[in-house]
C-alpha cells in the first residue's frame, strides 16, 4: 500500500464516474467543478513559478491557528506548513464545489433524456473529460502537496509527485 | 340494428315478453368481435394516450352492463357498443398535441381525425362542406380542440403533479439522508488518511506488518477495507441511482421551473389550431397534408408523456433493489468500523488497554 496505489484507485474511481454518469449529472459537475479547479490551478502555477511561496505562508499562517495540535505529526516544518496550506486549498476548493453544484443542480433543468440531439454525444464526451482530468490532476496535486506527512511512501508514482511539488518544498 | 331486432323490439311494444331474446342478443353482442375489438383498441389507446377522454371511453366500454333483460336495454346497449367502435378508432383519439404519440393508423393531418363523437364526418369533410355556414363549422372545430387541449392540460398537469410530489418527498427526509450518506463517505475516507498520520509505532508496525493478534491491525485494517467496499459501493450505486432516475430527475425539475411555459405553450399551439381551422372553414378547403405533428412539435421535445408515464409505472413498480440493500449493508459497515477504529484509539492511547 502506498500513496501511488491511493492514487490509481482514485483515479479509476473518477475513470468509472465520467464513462458511466448520465449526460446530465456529468454536466452539473463538469460546470461546478471548472471555476474553483481553475482557480486552485491558477493559485499552483503562481506558486511554482515563484517556487512555493503562497502555499506554504498560508499554512504557515493556519498552522499558527491550530498551535500544538499539529506537534505530534513528524515532519520537517516546510513539509507541513505545504501540507497544511494544500489542505486548507483543498477544504476550500471542496467547499466551493459542493456549493456550485447544489445551485446548478437546483437551477438548471438539464436536457431531456429522450431527446435526440447530435451534439449531445459530443458534449457528454467533453464534459467527462473536463470532469477526469481535472478531478485526477487535483487529486494528484493534493496528495503530492501532502505527501510528507503521511508514513505511508509515495511508491511507483514519486516522480510524478515530485514534478507537480518537488521534494525541496517539503524538507 | 337489423329488421328482426327491430321487430322483436316492436313485439315489445305491443306487450309481448321478450327478455329472453334480449337476453340471448346481449350474450351475442357481449361475444362480438366489434366489442371483443373495441374494448382491446381502446385499452390499447388509454395506454398509448391516457387523457381523461380516452380513460372515460375505456372505462365506460369496460363497465358495459350486458345482463339486461327488455330489448328496450339491449338497444341502448347496441349503441354504447357502436360508440365504443367509433372511440376505438385512432380517427378519435389521436390528440395532436400529445408531442410523442405514434402517427396511428397513417393519421398525418388533422383533418383526418373525425370532427365529432359520431364519426361519421373528418374535419376536412366540415371544413369542405358547401351547405355548412362558417360559424357553425368554427363552433364545431373550436369544441373540439378544447376537448384536445382540455385533455392534454389535464394530463400534463397530472403528470407534473406526480414528479412534483415526488421531488418534494425527496428533498424533505430523503434528501437529508443523501447527504449525510456524503457526509458518511467523506467522514470515512479522511478518518482513513488521518490513521495514516498517526505517530504511533505500533500503528505503522501494524500498517507494514500485520498480524492476527494484534489490535492495532484491525484498527488500521477494519476501517481501511470497510471504506473501500463504501467507496466502490457509494459509486457503483449512484451510478446505477443515477441513470435509472434520469428520466424522474430531469421530469421532477421540468415540472418545479418550466411546467408554466409549457402550459402556455399549449395554449398558444391551441390558438394556432383554432385559427388555423377558422381560416380554412372560411376558404372551404381542407387542412394541409402532414399538418398533424406541426402543432405538437410547437412544444418542443422537453417533455414525453409516454417516457414519463412509463416511468412513474416503472417507480411503483420496482422502488427497491438487491443493490440498495447491499449499499446500505456497505454503509452501516463502514460507520460501525471507523466507530469500532475511533473506540479502540482511545482505549489504546488515552485510556491505556491492550498496553
Amino acid at each position: 500500500m502506498s500513496l501511488s496505489v491511493v492514487l490509481i484507485l482514485i483515479w479509476a474511481f473518477l475513470l468509472i464516474a465520467a464513462i458511466f454518469l448520465p449526460y446530465n449529472s456529468v454536466r452539473d459537475i463538469a460546470f461546478s467543478l471548472t471555476p474553483p479547479a481553475v482557480i486552485l490551478t491558477a493559485v499552483y502555477l503562481v506558486d511554482y513559478s515563484l517556487d512555493f511561496v503562497i502555499i506554504p505562508a498560508i499554512g504557515q499562517a493556519c498552522a499558527a491557528l491550530l498551535g500544538d495540535s499539529l506537534s505530534s505529526v513528524v515532519v520537517s516544518t516546510g513539509g507541513m506548513y505545504t501540507a497544511v496550506g494544500f489542505i486548507v486549498l483543498f477544504v476550500v476548493f471542496l467547499l466551493v464545489w459542493g456549493s456550485l453544484a447544489i445551485i446548478i443542480s437546483k437551477c438548471t433543468t438539464g436536457a431531456a433524456p429522450w431527446k435526440q440531439d447530435g451534439t449531445r454525444p459530443l458534449k457528454h464526451v467533453c464534459c467527462s473529460v473536463v470532469f477526469l482530468v481535472a478531478g485526477s490532476f487535483l487529486a494528484a496535486l493534493g496528495l503530492a502537496g501532502t505527501r510528507s506527512i503521511f508514513y505511508i511512501q509515495s511508491g511507483f508514482l514519486d516522480d510524478l509527485f515530485s514534478t507537480l511539488i518537488p521534494w525541496e518544498v517539503l524538507s | 340494428m337489423d329488421t328482426r331486432v327491430r321487430n322483436i323490439l316492436l313485439m315489445e311494444q305491443d306487450g309481448f315478453d321478450c327478455s329472453s331474446q334480449a337476453r340471448e342478443l346481449s350474450r351475442d353482442l357481449r361475444d362480438s368481435s366489434l366489442y371483443k375489438n373495441s374494448l382491446e383498441r381502446l385499452k390499447l389507446a388509454s395506454e398509448t394516450c391516457p387523457t381523461p377522454s380516452v380513460i372515460a371511453a375505456y372505462t365506460e366500454c369496460r363497465d358495459l352492463k350486458f345482463e339486461i333483460s327488455t330489448m328496450r336495454e339491449y338497444s341502448r346497449l347496441e349503441t354504447q357498443v357502436f360508440i365504443a367502435g367509433v372511440r376505438a378508432l385512432p380517427q378519435w383519439w389521436t390528440n395532436p398535441f400529445n408531442p410523442t404519440r405514434e402517427t396511428a393508423g397513417g393519421i398525418s393531418s388533422v383533418g383526418q381525425l373525425f370532427a365529432d363523437d359520431t364519426g361519421e364526418r373528418t374535419i376536412d369533410d366540415v371544413l369542405t362542406d358547401q351547405r355548412m355556414a362558417v360559424p357553425e363549422k368554427v363552433s364545431l372545430l373550436t369544441d373540439r380542440v378544447n376537448r384536445w387541449h382540455r385533455d392534454m392540460t389535464y394530463r400534463t398537469s397530472e403528470v407534473m403533479s406526480g414528479f412534483r410530489e415526488a421531488s418534494s418527498r425527496d428533498s424533505g427526509a430523503r434528501g437529508i439522508s443523501f447527504y449525510l450518506q456524503l457526509v458518511v463517505l467523506f467522514a470515512a475516507n479522511i478518518f482513513c488518511l488521518v490513521l495514516m498520520l498517526l505517530p504511533y509505532e505500533a500503528i505503522i508496525e501494524a500498517f507494514y506488518r500485520p498480524t492476527l493478534s494484534s489490535i492495532q491491525t484491525y484498527v488500521v485494517y477494519v476501517p481501511m477495507i470497510a471504506t473501500a467496499i463504501y467507496d466502490v459501493l457509494y459509486i457503483v450505486y449512484t451510478i446505477v441511482f443515477l441513470r435509472r432516475n434520469r428520466v424522474a430527475d430531469y421530469a421532477s425539475k421540468f415540472s418545479r421551473e418550466k411546467s408554466k411555459s409549457y402550459l402556455n405553450n399549449l395554449d398558444q399551439a391551441a390558438l394556432r389550431l383554432v385559427k388555423d381551422l377558422t381560416s380554412a372553414a372560411e376558404s372551404c378547403i381542407s387542412m394541409p397534408a402532414n399538418c398533424l405533428s406541426s402543432y405538437s412539435s410547437a412544444l418542443g421535445e422537453e417533455l414525453d408523456m409516454e417516457a414519463l408515464s412509463e416511468e412513474q409505472r416503472k417507480k411503483a413498480k420496482h422502488p427497491h433493489g438487491f443493490l440498495r440493500a447491499l449499499y446500505l449493508f456497505s454503509l452501516w459497515l463502514c460507520v460501525f468500523a471507523v466507530i469500532f477504529a475511533i473506540l479502540a484509539l482511545v482505549l489504546i492511547y488515552v485510556g491505556g488497554f491492550f498496553a
